[in-house]
């Protein structure tokens, strides 16, 4: 019985107003035309229509689903289902729903708008981390809802995923600004700096794996975020490695820079990666390098490849780029298959170390090709 | 019991209330009238503290460090340290910027490690709860500890992340609101795990306990005075109004979003229906709050002040968004649970969501309403103190079996004679629904027998003619006042009736289930059923099986094949092809249900061109694979894949649905194609990944060229894939062709006639028009057309036939007893009979059951002779599923005929139309 007479009195209302032609173009006179009946002429809620449930005053304010522009504008195209209030979608312009939505703000208390200007988080002194959605990196790719900005004072931006950090891009420029201040929240970061660098390799399963079979049945181990510094000396995320059991066998901390030789300029990554004693051997894989020569030497190897630049370009700027990354490693590490994969070795570690290694990577965002005498030069430049 | 306000503070606070009166925006109030506001200013004054200039204070978390410094965080994702906070002046500094939200925040003891305790400073982010560390004391948190980020974030802007008390043992407390999701962003979701729930993270360890769940959007976690956890919740979907829960391990509040994620659901991978209410039981509310005192609850918080903040010790304030307001919550414990009162305590303090006690007894509330609007102040703080006068207000109450005990802040007067007439007893409750909000419900009105005062005339007790369990009471009380003539402030409280003291216990809750109102996109008329009775009839199947199936446990790379009807699995035959449609399809909803085994990989192809990766990422996604949902790139290298934005797809071993609205290409007549294929919406488990997305030719894999219509393709040879509920939801063809005739005028049987084995008495079976709606019923007979000499001919109808209801349609059939000769289409609700709908018999078997029972489907057949025969096609609901050529020519030319084929369903046809040539 109560459902019969809830749907007679929504079958009244569900239906706008639709019948009068020449319909008002300015907000005020179409709300006084299509809404005032039940949210009042003033919006204070107080309509001549008789609801089940009081229609929102504007005046205190309150919104079902958000008071933004979009959120008030997709009220009143779709209505709110279940409840008296009709969907306009059909009934007037998108014009006409702008304006009424206009005009229903100013009903509303004193709002606080956000301006642009506000949203910039800027990188001063220190470098500076940020939260955020991230959006795609390049168009068709995904966004991150747990993703990580690390800002540098030089202007370089790492652009992570934290769920497992995975270095997505590395921008240059301004740093962010927080789209996220606006509305009701919830919107992505919006990194500022133009991408200089952008990790291509698909989606890998990580950095880390374990054995026995290395090369034909890996097995990835987690990366867990455990926490980040922006400390003057010490700009670094470190994230516990977790295997499959939940156990955690070591941690890892990354600490990205930006890098200036002579040669030119790019960022580095030093990975200093320390195992639980008793941990088996790991592998580890920087997944987008995928070395086109390697140079032989026991502690120094190092991979240069190149990248044709208009496949990492964002905006056109590096058209003519190259992009050459230097590795080192320390006692301890070793190279599995000459194709990017490192073993973590306890066991080759030298008597008394404590189970750490480290390894860096360095990327130079070159304009041409080194030349081998260039290469040789950019190591001794590079040596730790 | 008035606490000695110092004189210092007092003058503090007349100053304050100075300065700040100048700052208020002398707005009329809207919810109290200026004269309840101007009296509830006698008693607490309110007043703004200054912040930084320029900065918009957006609090979402609130408390005070150990040297005396009130931490307050905030949704710009900052943390400010405030010294001297209640001062004129106080001292803003950054902490902390840069997080993804803040929506509470605590100050917490934790051990140290070394058998001592340290202090720390908690927040909670969108995506985690943090420890900030300021290792070096430099004042700014240089160092951040996640800990704890064990719960899911899908990108939706709604899955806000609440808290953030501790409780004795120090465990912090998290509350995680669902998402609203396109395209039906009315109902709340839960896509990631614990959306919906409250889950207790240790401040030290990180280990992270789901608590409880059914929740919406949880804001307000708090403890009372005994220790107990409560939470708020916000009105809208399956919440009938903003409600206090009594939080415990295991309990459920009434939103099914979250039961996804229970063990129950998600081993059986069980979706809650979130239109249908949830058969769980519901934790009763401890306290409903009236709409027109809530609309967005905030947070809750015990006065623990002893005496400072006024005659309420012990009793819970509440933060009250929209209204801006503060409210104030009565509990007590009947038969052993929570329920209780709430009055209006404070109008105008702005769009208040949390609160915090100063050891002054001033009480923060901590403002915000970006994008959920409320009354101003929209952001900041407020500071609510005491006058140190006591205001006279219903302070307790207490239920009796049939009445209130009411107590009083001060006696009434002596003169004073209440009457039950001075007492207003309302009852009302809820529905419980998918829709927004409920009204009031059922709201009857009580008779008050009796009113008492005691004789220290601080107590009333209320007397009626009966109370009833879950429901709620609303009582006013008119003309009660003191001595010296002081009015009641508020004289109006709501008290949420769960259980009466005595008398068997209701197993009814105040919000009480009733016929779910249909959804708004529900029904399955139209719909064509793909893979319904006969699973693999309306397919090319080779090495595909019909079983029941669930991942293999010991290796959930594989599936593991019992005998069963309920999945359609590539692995029970050997190497198995793609799962490739019979027939061709064009505009419409396509509807594919699938499950994965870890690693699995498949595809599904529209009109077997426009590709759409399934891709389980257990083991990450595979070289030149983006994973599920990802429309492929070009196949002509035009386009890139094309990712979703929000990685929608949950798991292996879950069932998922791909929804994909799709907009074939248009050919003109010469064959010249005029626009491009268009996915207009890709849903995976109804949300939205892809809109209007256009294709200028085939994605990489998929057939070359264009078509108008062609089959669906489900990979099968990349892995196992197991498959269920197929379905395909045409969109008519506007194009409308001319050359039709109505066959009946509406309103008579327009000079058909019933064959010689109908029914005499038409009670026993018949045909008639009813409303103009054709209904055969009774046995077997057939209705014959006036016209004997149709040849080349095409007919239309709108069908509906009840469950078990079978009946025919022929084309060129001669007049006579028994089943006529003549092209017999088959149409049938669901009988025994193997062929179904759409089958031409003896020539064009379909078995596929492709129409629900008793919904509406178009048929539509032709019957032309051509060179080598005669053709017959049917289309059903414009989708050809039988093209037959009867080279034998069986039938030459008769009548059209309607059978009835047996008693018990009815066959029902409107828009029965004929064209010939």
């Amino acid at each position: 019985m109560r459902c019969t007479e809830r749907s007679t009195l929504c079958a009244l209302l569900w239906v706008p107003l639709l019948c009068c032609s020449g319909l008002a173009q300015d907000g005020k006179a179409l709300f006084l035309e299509q809404c005032a009946r039940c949210h009042g002429e003033t919006g204070d809620g107080q309509g001549t229509e008789t609801l089940d449930r009081p229609a929102r005053s504007f005046q205190d304010g309150g919104f079902s689903f958000g008071d933004t522009e979009l959120a008030i504008f997709r009220t009143i195209t779709h209505g709110i289902p279940g409840s008296p209030m009709p969907a306009y979608g059909e009934g007037l312009t998108d014009a006409q729903r702008s304006a009424v939505v206009t005009y229903v703000r100013t009903l509303c208390p004193p709002r606080v708008e956000v301006t642009e200007e506000e949203t910039y988080l800027i990188v001063d002194r220190h470098a500076l981390v940020a939260k955020g959605l991230l959006p795609p990196v390049v168009d068709g790719a995904r966004s991150h809802p747990r993703g990580l900005l690390l800002g540098t004072p030089d202007g370089l931006t790492f652009e992570y995923r934290a769920d497992d950090l995975r270095l997505l891009a590395v921008r240059q420029g301004d740093f962010a600004r927080r789209a996220d201040w606006t509305g009701r929240g919830g919107a992505p970061l919006q990194p500022l700096g133009s991408v200089v660098w952008l990790n291509e390799d698909g989606d890998p399963p990580g950095m880390f794996f374990m054995g026995p079979d290395f090369t034909e049945a890996p097995k990835p181990l987690r990366l867990q975020l455990e926490r980040s510094s922006t400390a003057h000396q010490d700009t670094s995320l470190t994230s516990l490695i977790v295997d499959s059991r939940d156990r955690v066998i070591g941690s890892v901390t990354e600490a990205p820079a930006r890098l200036t030789t002579t040669l030119g300029s790019g960022f580095s990554r030093t990975l200093s990666v320390q195992l639980k004693p008793g941990a088996p051997p790991i592998a580890m894989r920087l997944p987008w390098s995928v070395p086109e020569k390697t140079f032989g030497g026991s502690l120094r190897t190092y991979i240069v490849d190149a990248l044709r630049g208009s496949d990492i370009a964002g905006d056109g700027e590096y058209r003519s780029d190259l992009q050459s990354r230097v590795l080192f490693w320390s006692p301890g590490v070793r190279p599995l298959d000459g194709f990017g994969h490192l073993l973590l070795d306890p066991e080759a570690l030298p008597k008394g170390a404590r189970g750490e290694f480290w390894i860096t990577e360095d990327v130079l965002l070159w304009t041409k090709m080194p030349s081998a005498a260039e290469a040789r030069q950019l190591v001794r430049e590079l040596l730790p | 019991m008035i606490a000695p306000a110092t004189l210092s503070s007092a003058l503090a606070v007349c100053a304050l209330a100075l300065v700040c009166s100048a700052q208020e925006a002398p707005s009329e109030p809207v919810l109290a009238p200026r004269s309840l506001v101007e009296a509830e200013q006698q008693y607490y004054t309110v007043w703004q503290i200054p912040t930084p200039e320029g900065e918009v204070l957006e609090v979402g978390g609130l408390d005070w460090l150990p040297d005396g410094r009130l931490a307050v965080s905030t949704r710009r994702g900052r943390v400010w340290l405030v010294e001297d906070a209640l001062s004129e002046s106080p001292r803003f500094q950054l902490f902390a910027e840069g997080l993804q939200e803040g929506l509470g925040l605590n100050s917490v003891a934790v051990p140290d490690g070394r058998g001592g305790t340290r202090n720390g400073l908690f927040v909670v982010q969108r995506g985690e709860v943090t420890e900030l560390i300021d290792a070096d004391n430099d004042g700014r948190a240089e160092t951040w500890r996640v800990v704890s980020d064990d719960w899911g974030l899908s990108g939706n802007y709604h899955e806000f992340a609440f808290g953030l008390p501790d409780d004795r043992d120090g465990k912090l407390y998290v509350s995680l609101n669902v998402g609203f999701l396109e395209p039906e962003w009315w109902l709340g979701r839960s896509v990631a795990p614990y959306r919906g729930w409250i889950l207790q993270v240790d401040p030290v360890s990180g280990q992270t306990v789901p608590i409880a769940s059914g929740l919406r959007s949880p804001c307000g976690l708090g403890f009372n005075a005994a220790g107990d956890l409560f939470v708020t919740d916000n009105q809208g979907d399956w919440m009938a109004t903003c409600p206090i829960h009594h939080v415990r391990k295991g309990s459920f509040y009434g939103h099914p979003a979250s039961l996804d994620w229970t063990d129950a659901y998600h081993r059986q991978d069980a979706h809650a229906s979130l239109i249908q209410p949830p058969s769980e039981p519901r934790q009763p509310a401890a306290v409903w709050l009236p709409y027109k005192w809530s609309r967005s609850a905030g947070s809750l918080l015990p006065d623990l002040t002893a005496g400072r903040f006024g005659p309420f010790e012990e009793q819970l304030f509440l933060a009250e968004l929209t209204n801006g307001m503060i409210l104030r919550v009565m509990l007590e414990k009947v038969r052993g649970e929570y329920q209780g009162a709430v009055i209006p305590f404070r109008h105008q303090v702005g769009s208040a969501v949390r609160l915090l006690f100063a050891d002054d007894g001033t009480l923060l509330a901590g403002l915000t309403n970006r994008g959920w609007g409320g009354l101003a102040p929209a952001a900041g703080l407020t500071a609510i103190r005491w006058t140190g006068k006591v205001p006279l207000e219903m302070h307790s109450v207490h239920l009796l079996q049939d009445g209130f005990e009411i107590g009083f802040t001060l006696p009434l007067a002596r003169d004073l004679a209440l009457t039950p007439d001075d007492v207003t007893l309302t009852q009302y409750d809820y529905d419980y629904w998918w829709e927004y909000g409920s009204p009031e419900r059922h709201t009857t009105v009580v008779d008050v027998t009796d009113v008492s005062l005691s004789r220290d005339r601080r107590t009333l007790t209320v007397t009626s003619a009966g109370l009833t369990p879950a429901m709620v009471a609303r009582l006013t009380l008119r003309g009660a006042r003191t001595d010296d003539g002081t009015a009641l402030l508020h004289d109006e409280f709501a008290y949420t009736i769960n259980q009466l003291p005595e008398g068997p216990l209701t197993l009814e809750n105040v919000v009480k289930q009733v016929e779910p109102p249909p959804s708004r996109t529900a029904g399955k008329e139209g719909w064509l059923r793909l893979s319904y009775g006969d699973a693999l009839d309306a397919w090319h199947s080779d090495g595909w099986a019909l079983v029941d199936t669930d991942l293999d446990p010991d290796d959930r790379r594989a599936f593991k094949v019992r005998p069963g009807v309920n999945a359609l699995v590539n692995v029970e035959h050997g190497p198995a092809g793609d799962y490739v449609s019979r027939f061709a399809f064009g505009d419409g909803v396509y509807h594919v249900e699938f499950m994965l085994p870890e690693g699995g990989r498949s595809s599904v192809y529209v009109q077997a061109r426009y590709g759409i990766e399934l891709v389980d990422d257990t083991f990450g996604v595979p070289e030149g694979l983006h994973g599920t949902g990802t429309i492929m790139a070009a196949a002509d290298g035009s386009r890139d894949a094309l990712q979703p934005e929000f990685d929608g797809y949950t798991g292996a071993g879950s069932w998922h649905v791909l929804d994909i609205t799709f907009r074939a290409p248009r050919f003109a007549a010469d064959g010249t194609q005029l626009s491009n294929a268009i996915f207009e919406q890709v849903l995976l488990d109804k949300v939205l990944m892809h809109s209007d997305v256009e294709f200028s030719g085939p994605t990489l894999g998929g057939r070359s060229g264009a078509a108008p219509l062609a089959p669906l393709v489900i990979g099968g040879m990349s892995g196992p894939i197991a498959l269920r509920t197929l379905e395909f939801f045409p969109h008519a063809d506007s194009q409308s062709q001319p050359g039709w005739v109505p066959m009946f005028d509406g309103e008579t049987l327009s000079g058909w006639s019933s064959g010689p084995d109908a029914p005499d008495d038409p009670d026993l079976g018949g045909w008639e028009m009813d409303e103009g709606e054709l209904v055969g019923y009774g046995p077997l007979h057939h209705l014959f057309s006036p016209r004997d000499d149709y040849v080349d001919v095409s007919v239309r109808a709108s069908v509906r036939i009840g469950d078990g209801g079978t009946g025919s349609l022929f084309i060129r059939a001669p007049f006579g007893a028994g089943i006529p000769g003549g092209y017999q289409i088959q149409l049938s609700g669901s009988s025994a009979d193997p062929l179904t709908t759409g089958s031409v018999v003896g020539l064009s078997p379909v078995t596929v059951q492709l129409i629900p029972p008793g919904t509406l489907f178009d048929v539509e057949v032709s019957c032309r002779d051509e060179r080598g025969g005669t053709r017959i096609t049917v289309a059903i609901n414009g989708v050809v599923v039988s093209d037959v050529l009867d080279s034998e020519r069986r039938h030459e030319r008769g009548h059209i005929v309607l059978q009835q084929h047996h008693d018990g369903a009815l066959i029902r046809l409107t828009e029965v139309e004929v064209r010939e040539g």
